[in-house]
C-alpha cells in the first residue's frame, strides 16, 4: 500500500474517532479525485483573530512524496495571516521547504503546524506586509481589526 | 585500397562506438552551451562575466571532463551522503525486529515482508527500510526523525586530503 494510502485510511480514523489534538483544528480532510490531491477545512484556533472562521487547505502530493514536501495553499483571497500571500493563498512555513521537510512527517503534521502558524504569525519572513507590519508594532487591536476587515470582505 | 578502419586495425564496430561517443561528447558540450547561456540570461549583470568565461571554457575543456563536471554539479546539488556511506550502514537482524515495527518513511510494517531490509543510523541509532532511507540519505544528511546531521561524525581523518597535501608540498 502506498504511503498516501496508509495516511488516507489514518486520517479518515482519526477524524472519526474525534482525536484530541486533531478534531479541534480540522473540520474536515479528504483527497479530491485521487490521493495526490487533498483539501482541508481548518477552523480558526480559539484565542486568534480567525477564532470563529474555517479556513480551506489545498494540499498536493508531488510524485516523490514523502521525499519531498506536499504543496500547500490557502484557498486565494480568504487569508489574511502576515505568511500567507492573500492573493494566491501560498504559505510560507519552514517545513514545507525542500530543506527542512522530513519524510517521516505525514499531512496530519503539516495541517498541525499550519493550525500553529495561525496561532503564531512569523512577522520576520512575512508575505502580507501590512498584517507583519501592524504584528512588529504589535498594535493588537488594529491587527484584529485588519484580519477582520480582509475576512468579511 | 584498404579502409581506415583497417589501416588502423579498428573493426567497424569499434568505428560505430567511436562514432557515437563523439556524438554523445558534441551533446554533452552543446548542453554545457546552453547551461551557460542560460546563466547568462538569467543572472545579473556581475555574473555575466563570469558565465562568459564559463562559456568559453566549456569550448575549451575535453567533453569527457564536462560531462564528470556534470554529474558533480547534481550530486552537490542534491546535498546528499556517498552512496559508500549509505552502503555501509549497519543492518538489523531479522531476530531484532518486532512484530509491530514500522519504517517511519512508509509506514509499512518490517515483518510484512519476510526477508526485511532495516539499516540503522549511527549515533542515534533511528531504524527505517534500506530502500526508503537510502533513496532519503541521497539528497539530505539528516536523520528524517531527530535531524541529526549523520555525516557529522566523521570518524578518523581522511586520508586522501593528506596525500593530495604532499603532493602540493612537492612544489611549494
Ligand atoms: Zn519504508
Ligand atoms: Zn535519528
Amino acid at each position: 500500500m502506498s504511503r498516501a494510502a496508509k495516511e488516507y485510511k489514518t486520517i479518515t480514523k482519526v477524524l472519526k474517532e474525534g482525536d484530541e489534538v486533531y478534531s479541534q483544528l480540522i473540520v474536515g480532510m479528504e483527497p479530491k479525485e485521487d490521493l495526490t490531491r487533498w483539501e482541508a477545512l481548518i477552523r480558526g484556533p480559539s484565542g486568534t483573530p480567525y477564532e470563529g472562521c474555517n479556513f480551506r487547505l489545498h494540499l498536493s502530493l508531488p510524485q516523490e512524496y514523502p521525499m519531498s514536501p506536499p504543496y500547500v495553499k490557502f484557498e486565494p483571497y480568504a487569508m489574511p495571516h502576515a505568511n500567507v500571500d492573500f492573493r494566491t493563498g501560498e504559505i510560507c512555513l519552514d517545513i514545507l521547504t525542500k530543506q527542512h521537510w522530513s519524510p517521516a512527517w505525514d499531512l496530519l503534521h503539516v495541517v498541525q503546524a499550519i493550525g500553529q502558524l495561525l496561532d503564531e504569525p512569523v512577522s520576520s519572513s512575512p508575505l502580507n506586509v501590512d498584517i507583519a507590519n501592524i504584528l512588529k508594532a504589535n498594535d493588537m487591536n488594529a491587527y484584529y481589526g485588519l484580519v477582520h476587515y480582509y475576512i468579511k470582505s | 585500397m584498404s579502409t581506415y578502419e583497417e589501416e588502423h586495425g579498428l573493426s567497424r564496430e569499434n568505428s560505430e562506438d567511436a562514432r557515437s561517443a563523439s556524438v554523445d561528447r558534441r551533446e554533452t558540450r552543446s548542453q554545457f552551451q546552453e547551461l551557460f547561456q542560460t546563466f547568462g540570461n538569467n543572472n545579473s549583470e556581475e555574473d555575466v562575466d563570469n558565465s562568459m568565461l564559463l562559456l568559453l571554457l566549456s569550448q575549451m575543456i575535453p567533453a569527457s571532463l564536462q560531462q564528470e563536471w556534470m554529474e558533480q554539479m547534481e550530486q552537490s546539488d542534491k546535498k546528499g551522503c556517498s552512496e559508500s556511506f549509505i552502503d555501509s550502514l549497519p543492518r538489523i537482524p531479522a531476530s531484532k525486529i518486532k512484530e509491530d515495527d514500522s519504517c517511519p518513511i512508509c509506514c509499512c510494517t518490517y515483518k510484512e515482508d519476510d526477508h526485511p531490509l532495516v539499516a540503522e543510523l549511527p549515533h542515534c541509532n533511528h531504524k527505517f527500510d534500506l530502500e526508503c532511507i537510502s533513496v532519503w540519505l541521497s539528497k539530505s544528511t539528516s536523520c528524517p526523525l531527530c535531524r541529526d546531521d549523520v555525516m557529522s561524525h566523521k570518524p578518523g581523518i581522511d586520508t586522501s586530503q593528506v596525500e593530495l597535501e604532499e603532493d602540493w608540498g612537492m612544489f611549494g
